[in-house]
């Protein structure tokens, strides 16, 4: 329940990195398309071992025009999507956030699931091989999972509030969620806000092979994200960043900024029940939905359009089509939900942020982001699904859904913004 | 044990792998170049053990801290090449 007036939040900046294109402009565009980022491994060499030898991986990320050469050897994978995304967002949103306004009014939250693990890994390949007198000093700013929010705050000059969230695949959503309440409560006039994933490594994707939550589908890996359908098997691991630019909406219009779309709602609740399965009746993802919705003050009526989380495995998907089911009612029939993984992947830690972009050009555009791949729906899964291609639709309300191990879930409710 | 290096051999070692290691032009790596104006301390770690691996020897921390320039690093190296 509202107890306070809260100051509105907008979204006035948006950028992205993901294996469809490394600008936010471009994997919109991507997605439109319904083209696939998923293909074989190439980060490192696999033998007859490994159940699974395909990833939604970035190939040849140049993060060059936004971080020095020199300074990219201190900085883990992770973080240098954050900042390059963070740097499209910025520019997008046309305010020098370096030079304008006070720094100490701009802060950033900056999600990530499991922070530098390319890192980590190399670090104790070196410790082992070589010792202890060999291991990096940059081991640890590189790694940490935080190294995301500081660099961008670095980049930016924001000395508001900087930290990072680690709630496994909702850490964006949280860092968004987080970032509203920051404006709202009149912290900050601005919040670079979303997340960033770099995590494709040989034991990051063994032990998701071991949970057998991956996709094993290695003869046709463009084919192997397929949320909602019959044959899904697994999620595809992923990689990448997103950042958004929340902005206070009367400090966007003194500058004649432009709106993307309101953020009215944040809605976040935890299972308490497992710590890596869903709860079956995806209680936790209903009340997240509904606590947003309310958080809003929009009736689910109005909602047009839901960027699901959608990963394709068999029991998470089982989970949010229930959800949705219980909490929308009749009107789960009418709204359409889409899963943008079926192409992306899961980028764990940076979906919510990367998704968030799909739900906002929802409005922004009227153009529904399709689910690729859904040839056959599962059972009972009988919702508008934008199955292979994208829909032009007209959609004021949309929710970003995001749900992580742990039990964390994360839904967002973006509005078409009108003064 | 590897033999002791010329000083210029050694010299022009070291500020290759400064250059290399901080991204850097070697034309900005001179004698009297100081650590802390062309690096921070994490750098200057990174390149001491840069120097162990490279002259096959050990810098103490407490040696390292006294390293000022680029001339203190080459005849720190010179003289525990002696030694060795």
């Amino acid at each position: 329940m509202r107890t306070i007036t809260h100051r509105r939040v907008v979204i006035t900046g948006m950028g992205g990195v993901s294996n469809l294109a490394q600008t936010g402009v471009a994997t919109w565009a991507a997605m439109k398309e319904g083209r696939s980022g998923v293909s074989p491994l190439r980060s490192f060499p696999q033998n007859d071992d490994w159940s699974v030898r395909f990833a939604g991986e970035i190939h040849d990320f140049d993060p060059s025009h936004v971080v020095d050469p020199r300074e990219q050897r201190r900085i883990d994978r992770v973080a240098l999507f954050a900042m390059v995304a963070a740097d499209e967002a910025a520019r997008d949103c046309g305010y020098d956030l370096r030079n304008e306004g006070d720094p100490y009014r701009h802060g950033t939250v900056i999600g990530s699931g499991i922070g530098g693990v390319i890192t980590m890994e190399d670090g104790l390949i070196k410790l082992l091989a070589s010792g202890p007198r060999r291991v990096s000093p940059f081991v640890v700013p590189r790694l940490m999972v935080n190294a995301g929010a500081g660099n961008v705050s670095i980049q930016f000059n924001l000395r508001g509030p900087s930290t990072a969230v680690a709630s496994a695949c909702a850490s964006s959503g949280h860092a968004v969620g987080i970032s509203m309440q920051i404006i709202q409560r009149g912290d900050c006039d601005i919040m670079l806000a979303g997340g960033s994933e770099a995590a494709i490594t040989p034991l990051t994707l063994s032990a998701f092979a071991s949970m057998k939550a991956l996709s094993t589908r290695n003869d046709d890996p463009t084919r192997a994200s397929r949320p909602f359908d019959r044959d899904r098997d697994g999620f595809v691991l992923s990689e990448g960043g997103a950042v958004l630019v929340l902005e206070e909406l009367e400090h966007a219009k003194k500058r004649g900024a432009r709106i993307y779309a309101e953020l009215v709602g944040y809605g976040a609740t935890g299972d308490a029940y497992h710590i890596a399965a869903p709860d079956v009746e995806g209680s936790g993802a209903f009340k997240a939905m509904e606590f947003a919705l309310r958080d809003a003050e929009v009736n689910a009526d109005s909602v047009g359009y839901i960027n699901a989380h959608g990963t394709s495995t068999p029991q998470g998907d089982k989970a949010e089509v229930a959800a949705v089911k219980r909490l929308f009612g009749d009107h789960a029939y009418k709204l359409a939900m889409s899963s943008t993984k079926s192409m992306t992947g899961h980028a764990l830690g940076a979906a919510g942020g990367l998704e968030s972009i799909v739900a906002i050009m929802a409005i922004y555009e009227g153009v529904l982001a399709p689910t690729i791949n859904l040839d056959n729906p599962d059972e009972g899964f009988d919702l508008d699904f934008v199955r292979h291609t994208a829909q032009e639709r007209v959609v004021d309300v949309t929710l970003n859904n995001t749900f992580g191990f742990g039990g964390h879930n994360v839904s967002l409710v973006f509005k078409r913004f009108r003064s | 044990m590897s033999e002791p290096l010329p000083d210029a051999e050694i010299e022009a070692k070291v500020v290759e792998a400064i250059a290399d290691q901080l991204g850097i032009p070697k034309s900005d790596v001179t004698p009297t170049s100081e650590f802390n104006a062309i690096c921070d301390s994490l750098d200057k770690a990174e390149l001491m053990m840069e120097f162990e691996d490279l002259f096959e020897i050990s810098i103490t921390d407490d040696s390292a801290t006294k390293l000022t320039t680029v001339s203190d690093a080459v005849r720190y190296i010179q003289r525990t090449m002696k030694e060795s």
